[in-house]
């Protein structure tokens, strides 16, 4: 091989792993200000405070920034979503956290968390109508095992019980069975505080495996 | 990337725990019952919602709703009444934190909680253009807008109305209306013909109390989480995997 044509290869071969190490270098900053903002949002729920202004502002600037430079990483768009829908103080939180969903569905469509998000979203502006319930489906039919799908599920869909379609109470109903194969105490609770022990109680005495004499007292006047 | 999916499990789960870490939970809601957060839009409150500080809560008519916050504070709401969650504050902890409600319009019953017990200074409730300050109290507090009316059940409580304060023991009732305080028993408050408007609303709030005890009775501890982490590996489901529908949200 002639030597212009080594010191093309060469040249060639330095400029890929020159790019790819600038890549890697971006993504691995990218990463670390993701996992950063993560860490601290992660101390809101270890301290029990409330965090300050200042701080959700930083948080909120160096996911924005991570994202607008690594902008297919679902994890930054659902954390942006959930800032904004752990807010939800101003009109645009809801429209922000929304789109933040829509572009973590987009990466990842078969998350079944995301669409429970959706479907809290929803919920928590006060809309509990078929998009509600087809979210609530969605992410009952991709997460019934799931013991956080179950737990929003029944907490969402309790609330709303009475008002729901056949099908959307088909679901909620395959989340609390789940739930309370599992975890019985845990889905009392969750019915006692939406005030739905009696839907809970009578799923649990229809399913063969029973429930526990805790939950079986619970369960009494209810019927 | 893998270890931050972790942590975005984790997130998710704790971030509700921030939002339950200061607020209450409405334990009984009966008729129409909104919550507004900040600017956004007013949704309906339903049992089981949780409330936090700043949050707006106005009841209808023929409606009531019941508050129970973490520190075991209970606040009722008669019907066609206006509560602002001014201020809540609250370190399990150690039993600190801060209280500030304010009655915009409406009645309201509260008994005081754990803050309250232990640091009655800084709970307080603001009823129109008066402030009430608490001594391990059991108030009732109605208000137009512009006449105040609190009458106390248990406990001590003052009431600063118009740069006045006076102080009122358990059987104790005072109204501020034209800048002046007045007080008298309580049983005997609402036959002053000056405040025979706001009667039917104290009645109501007396009334409360069997809501207050049905509701907060059987109520078991908030701790529960109710969240949803997004971070776990995620099934396939009909309809959503490749060529399948439902990988895309409609129009909001």
């Amino acid at each position: 091989m002639r030597k212009g044509a080594k010191l093309s290869i060469s040249a060639a071969a330095i400029a890929v792993f020159g790019v790819s190490g600038l890549v890697a270098i971006r993504d691995g900053v990218v990463d670390t200000a993701v996992n950063t903002a993560n860490i601290e949002m992660l101390t809101w729920g270890a301290s029990g405070a409330a965090p300050g202004v200042e701080t959700q502002r930083w948080v909120r600037e160096d996911l924005e920034w991570a994202v607008a430079r690594v902008s297919d990483d679902p994890v930054t768009h659902e954390l942006l979503g959930t800032l904004a829908l752990r807010g939800l103080s101003k009109p645009d939180d809801a429209r922000v956290a929304y789109e933040r969903y829509r572009e973590t569905l987009q990466m990842r469509p078969s998350s079944p968390y995301t669409w429970m998000r959706l479907a809290e979203l929803k919920y928590r502006t006060g809309d509990t109508g078929a998009k509600f319930e087809d979210y609530l489906q969605r992410a009952a039919e991709l997460g019934h095992a799931e013991p956080e799908i179950q737990r929003e599920g029944a907490f969402l869909g309790l609330a709303v019980y009475d008002d729901l379609s056949a099908p959307a109470r088909a679901a909620v109903d395959t989340l609390l069975q789940a739930g309370i194969r599992r975890d019985t105490p845990e889905m009392m609770r969750i019915s006692r505080r939406r005030g739905r022990l009696d839907v809970t109680c009578g799923l649990a005495s229809g399913m063969a495996s029973g429930i526990d004499s805790k939950s079986s007292q619970s369960c009494q006047g209810t019927e | 990337m893998k270890i931050i999916s972790v942590f975005v499990g984790l997130l998710a789960l704790l971030l509700v725990d921030v939002a339950m870490a200061a607020g209450a939970v409405a334990t009984s809601v009966t008729g129409a019952v909104s919550v507004q957060s900040g600017t956004a839009a007013a949704r309906p409150l339903r049992q089981g919602d949780s409330v936090t500080q700043g949050d707006l809560i106005v009841t209808g008519a023929a409606s009531s709703a019941v508050l129970r916050f973490d520190d075991g504070e209970i606040t009722a709401l008669t019907s066609n009444s206006r509560l602002q969650v001014t201020a809540y504050q609250y370190n399990p902890s150690n039993n600190s934190g801060n209280v500030f409600l304010s009655l915009i319009s409406g009645g309201m019953k509260a008994i005081t909680g754990l803050i309250g017990r232990g640091s009655p200074n800084n709970v307080a409730y603001r009823a129109a253009t008066a402030t009430i300050g608490i001594r391990g109290t059991e108030v009732d507090i109605v208000t137009d807008g512009d006449t105040v009316v609190v009458s106390v059940d248990s406990g001590k409580i003052s009431f600063t109305y118009n740069g006045n304060t006076v102080t009122l023991d358990a059987g104790q009732g005072a109204f501020g209306k034209d800048g002046k305080i007045t007080t008298a028993a309580a049983s005997q408050l609402f036959s002053n013909p000056a405040i025979a408007n706001l009667a039917p609303v104290l009645g109501s709030v007396a009334a409360l109390t069997a809501a207050i005890n049905m509701s907060t009775g059987t109520e078991g501890s908030r701790n529960e989480t109710f969240s949803t982490p997004s971070s776990a590996t995620s099934p396939t489901a009909p309809g959503t995997g490749s060529g399948g529908g439902g990988t895309t949200v409609s129009s909001h």
